[in-house]
């Protein structure tokens, strides 16, 4: 398939301006990250933080995020609120569970974002007597390729042996994410085989773009014409339907919008998101550069920043610039995820644009 | 009001989203409009049903519904003292404070408001989407009120 609209997605892209446009106006927050430390036990090439083995930066402790949870309780539905630990590795922290048990008895939801490493079946247990729900861990390819943007040679191994213990858990929710890169392209089908041989239903591929040490590694990034075929091959596995593929929600995509995930693009990034970083910043999501924080729990009331600021994540009028400014594209991607967006506002990544290059090369 | 609107305008368009083949109805409309976002979001619905009745055993219309400490919509008993209300929630054991009270006046009776603890212990879904959506697990419970005189 190529990236040019179908009359059909024309209409459905039109129809999702509106409903865009009514979130915006509801501005209601159900998703909060909380990125909880900064230490890591790897040194991954690859890192949407700039998170350190030794990190100087101290973990927020648990009593102040739950103090800014418990500001902002009044304007959520904590059932349907769901709160995410990032990092860093959550897993790092021992007191993640007492986090855990303050926010199941206030009714939230909650997850973790790991890389497996650190996973056993008794620090599970203890996890999910502690209310854990939902879990994503990070697979990037097979022994190699996943060892190598990992650096650590027993980093695959751990984090299929981590896949392999959630498996087994009937009612808890997880996922696999995989960071596609030159080193993994050619295993796409082997790590499908893999996941399908431990059960698992849900996988998630996301592209790295250059922010944090992708910056400096150039060959994390696919090729556009890898990059065109990453979204044929994920329209084509959704279609089989053995595992529930698709790709992040990092940017819009023309016509393969509706074909490699459930959603049409939409960064909801202060509209629905805030995160609570680690020195107590009030952002969006927690890869978004410092200029998109809004407040700090440590001075401003969580729930005032929510209702009051958000202002350029919620008007995204004024990305319209440079690339953007005439593209026809920007009444359906509003400037592409505002993760996308360095320091000054200018656009790093425009997805679209990557899939249109491996176009134009395919038919060279 | 004005956000109950923007909620439904938005759960018809994902309707007519899926219509379009674009997502399932339950991506977007399960998580209140907004859709599964980077993780997704457990979720259940629970269904509480039943009757409403008099000590007499009379049937009682117009009675509101509500699970208390929540901003769930309320729901009324029709004219055959019947109700259902379906609540959003989180996939687990789950204790709902509801309310009964009767707000329509006099002209069916006055009757004293009845608060009630509805508990899923272990509860059963059905018709979940094998992924984030646990399904739907549901409960009768029929309440009786008493006169106010």
């Amino acid at each position: 398939m190529d990236s040019k609209l179908t009359i059909r997605k024309k209409i459905a892209l039109e129809l999702y301006r509106k409903f865009r446009k009514n979130a915006r106006a509801l501005h209601q927050l159900d998703y909060i990250f909380w990125e909880c430390t900064l230490r890591c036990n790897l040194d991954c090439i690859h890192c949407g933080s700039d998170c350190k083995k030794e990190s100087m930066v101290k973990d927020m402790p648990v009593a102040d995020f739950i103090k800014a949870i418990d500001d902002i309780k009044s304007i959520v539905n904590p059932n349907k609120t769901m709160i995410v630990f990032t990092g860093g590795e959550p897993l790092v922290r021992n007191d993640l569970e007492v986090c855990g048990r303050q926010l199941y008895k206030r009714g939230f939801p909650w997850g973790i974002v790991s890389n497996g490493l650190h996973l056993t079946q008794t620090r599970l247990q203890s996890l999910l007597q502690a209310g854990l729900r939902a879990v994503t861990i990070s697979l990037d390819g097979m022994g190699n390729s996943h060892n190598w943007l990992r650096r650590n040679p027993n980093s695959f191994e751990q984090a299929v042996h981590a896949i392999s213990l959630l498996s087994k858990i009937p009612d808890l929710k997880y996922d696999v994410v995989s960071c596609i890169n030159q080193k993994n392209f050619d295993e796409l089908d082997a790590i499908k085989e893999l996941l399908l041989s431990k059960g698992v239903t849900d996988w998630r591929m996301f592209t790295v773009f250059p922010i944090g040490r992708a910056r400096d590694h150039k060959e994390l990034q696919l090729s556009p014409v890898q990059f065109k075929q990453l979204f044929d091959y994920i329209a084509k596995e959704r279609k089989k339907g053995d595992i529930k593929l698709s790709y992040g929600c990092e940017g819009y995509l023309g016509n393969y919008e509706g074909e490699v995930r459930d959603n049409l693009f939409f960064c909801r990034a202060g509209i629905s998101i805030a995160s609570v970083l680690i020195d107590g910043s009030i952002s969006a999501c927690p890869n978004l550069r410092e200029n998109f924080i809004e407040g700090n729990i440590y001075a401003d009331s969580f729930k005032d920043v929510w209702q009051k600021k958000y202002r350029k994540h919620r008007d995204r009028n004024w990305l319209k610039t440079g690339d953007c400014a005439d593209c026809d594209s920007f009444k359906y991607c509003e400037g592409n995820g505002l993760h996308l967006r360095n320091e000054k506002g200018e656009l790093l990544f425009c997805h679209l644009h990557r899939i249109q290059e491996g176009e134009k090369q395919e038919l060279n | 009001m004005k956000r109950q609107i923007l909620k439904k305008y938005n759960r018809l368009i994902s309707l007519l989203l899926s219509l379009l083949g674009i997502g399932g109805t339950f991506t977007f409309i399960s998580c209140d409009g907004t859709g599964q976002v980077e993780y997704g979001t457990p979720s259940a619905t629970f269904k509480i049903f039943g009757k409403v009745t008099s000590e007499d055993g009379d049937q009682i219309p117009y009675i509101k519904v509500k699970a208390a400490m929540h901003n769930y919509d309320s729901s009324y008993t029709n004219e055959a003292g019947e109700y259902t209300l379906v609540l959003g929630s989180f996939p687990s054991d789950q204790d709902f404070y509801m309310e009964y009270s009767d707000v329509d006046g006099p002209s069916n009776g006055l009757y004293q408001t009845k608060d009630s603890t509805v508990s899923f212990v272990n509860p059963q879904f059905e018709n979940g989407d094998g992924s984030w959506y646990s399904g739907e697990a549901s409960k009768k419970v029929d309440i009786q009120l008493k006169e106010d005189n």
